[in-house]
């Protein structure tokens, strides 16, 4: 065994784990991009389900993409949602009134204070690409870089999830101070729109390159299928 | 902290109240728990014990546990003196902490104990081992990145030396050995004592059973006892209690 090879952590997506060496680098952070509808929460909150299964505590901050509670009451349908894992191995934390009016240190201090309250293993931001509107270009890079390299310095790996903007095939602000890219993309396929992942960039990990199909069902939440190229 | 962290709290107090003060204590503890670990037993030998000592750190700059200290109400975290030899490497912006020493890099760890020994003098800091009662490295599997492992044993093998001129200081480092045995196997002898924090799942399965009551004869004659800590996770736990687990 070499020892100084990297920790790594189950996806909790099915599949996703055998195409990156087991799971995501632990700690690290990781960034989940794709468009509306892609499935960014689903992948996010079944990573803090998995987590819970074994034991992990998670941290799941919301910014200003949609209340909590909203942002439950859709999720809650998925199967992998155990109730009683909210508030125990679970903690949610709104962030949205905080951001209206908050300056870049005054967000990274209030994610350390909850992370150094909770010692979660794995963390979610969702979404943090918010925050490129709320700050000018250079606070944004500052703020990326200050953020990431704080959530690393922390026992846990972080899943930062990212809106693509039409046209972009992701946020690439955030992919140059992120461990991994994840990407998840909707293509149209014989008159419909067919859901694909890809891992564009897993530091540490000989991971496997190329889309590949996915399926969201109710039980499992994001599964990926058998490759079709 | 939760009632989790609480009864590990109490269950490690027991433990290590148990230990003489001039012991040298190896955790056995999975990677994922390491920074919790440090922070409990930091918090009881600062607050409960109202002890003074040294914390090393190599894993994450100093200043994260002094964040975390200070988020669990640690009061007497002014008795706390950190050697940081990751600090300038790390990118991180630093807060000004008063007791604190910082080393030029992580790389040739092995004469960290000269320093020691001599006081560390940074121009900010000095550390004057007469008046510490205790001294813990946060991780030490972390030096592996900027090491050879036969560095790092000679390391700890003359830090431990070191630290033993001041006798009645407790020693403990902590390792993650499902992720680094051999390691593990390298410092284990060097250790008067070993502290397994197991999540209880491992226990249940009757894995810790044999090895609770060890006692078991080493080279220098010292006594090297085992015994296992319960880690409550009411969610199950990993098999190996290490967050390296199999796919989904």
């Amino acid at each position: 065994m070499n020892e100084t090879s990297i920790i790594r952590i189950p996806t909790g997506i099915w599949g996703l784990d055998e195409m990156i060496e087991g799971g995501f680098p632990f700690p690290s952070v990781i960034l989940v991009a794709g468009s509306a509808g892609t499935g960014k929460t689903t992948f996010a909150q079944k990573y803090l389900f998995e987590g819970a299964k074994h034991g992990e505590q998670g941290l799941f901050i919301t910014t200003l993409s949609e209340p909590t509670q909203w942002m439950l009451r859709y999720s809650a349908r998925f199967g992998f949602v155990k109730r009683e894992y909210f508030g125990r191995e679970i903690i949610y934390v709104d962030m949205g009134s905080i951001l209206r009016d908050a300056k870049s240190e005054d967000i990274i201090s209030f994610i350390d204070d909850k992370i150094a309250e909770v010692m979660p293993q794995r963390i979610v931001i969702d979404p943090v690409t918010i925050m490129q509107n709320m700050l000018r270009e250079k606070d944004y890079r500052m703020f990326l870089f200050d953020l990431t390299n704080h959530l690393k310095n922390w026992e846990a790996t972080t899943l930062l999830t990212g809106e693509v903007k039409p046209g972009e095939l992701y946020p690439s602000d955030v992919s140059y101070a992120v461990d991994g890219v994840v990407l998840l993309m909707l293509r149209e396929e014989d008159g419909a729109r067919r859901k694909y992942i890809e891992v564009l960039k897993m530091r540490g990990t000989n991971h496997q390159t190329g889309i590949q199909p996915i399926n969201i069902d109710s039980e499992n939440g994001i599964m990926v299928l058998k490759s079709r190229f | 902290m939760n009632q989790r962290d609480i009864e590990l709290m109490q269950a490690i107090m027991k433990e290590i109240g148990e230990i003489g003060a001039g012991e040298r204590v190896l955790f056995k503890v999975s990677y994922s728990r390491i920074v919790q670990t440090n922070l409990i037993i930091l918090k009881i030998l600062l607050d409960q014990w109202m002890k003074q000592g040294v914390f090393i750190t190599i894993d994450r700059p100093h200043n994260y546990m002094e964040h975390l200290l200070r988020m669990h109400r640690v009061k007497n975290r002014h008795r706390l003196t950190y050697i940081d030899a990751i600090c300038k490497y790390s990118g991180s912006e630093m807060q000004a902490v008063e007791n604190r020493a910082i080393t030029r890099t992580p790389f040739q760890i092995e004469h960290l104990p000269d320093e020691l020994i001599n006081g560390m003098k940074d121009g900010t800091s000095t550390v004057d081992m007469r008046s510490n009662d205790f001294i813990l490295i946060d991780n030490l599997a972390a030096m592996l990145n900027y090491n050879s492992m036969a560095s790092i044993v000679k390391f700890v093998d003359r830090y431990l030396k070191a630290i033993a001129l001041y006798d009645s200081v407790f020693t403990a480092l902590f390792i993650d050995s499902n992720n680094n045995p051999g390691l593990y196997e390298a410092i284990k002898p060097l250790c008067d004592v070993e502290l397994e924090i197991t999540p209880e799942m491992q226990v249940k399965k009757g894995g810790m059973e044999a090895d609770s009551e060890d006692v078991v004869k080493i080279n220098n004659e010292k006594k090297r006892i085992i015994r296992s800590i319960l880690m409550f996770t009411p969610g199950g736990s990993t098999e190996n209690g290490s967050p390296k687990t199999n796919t989904s």
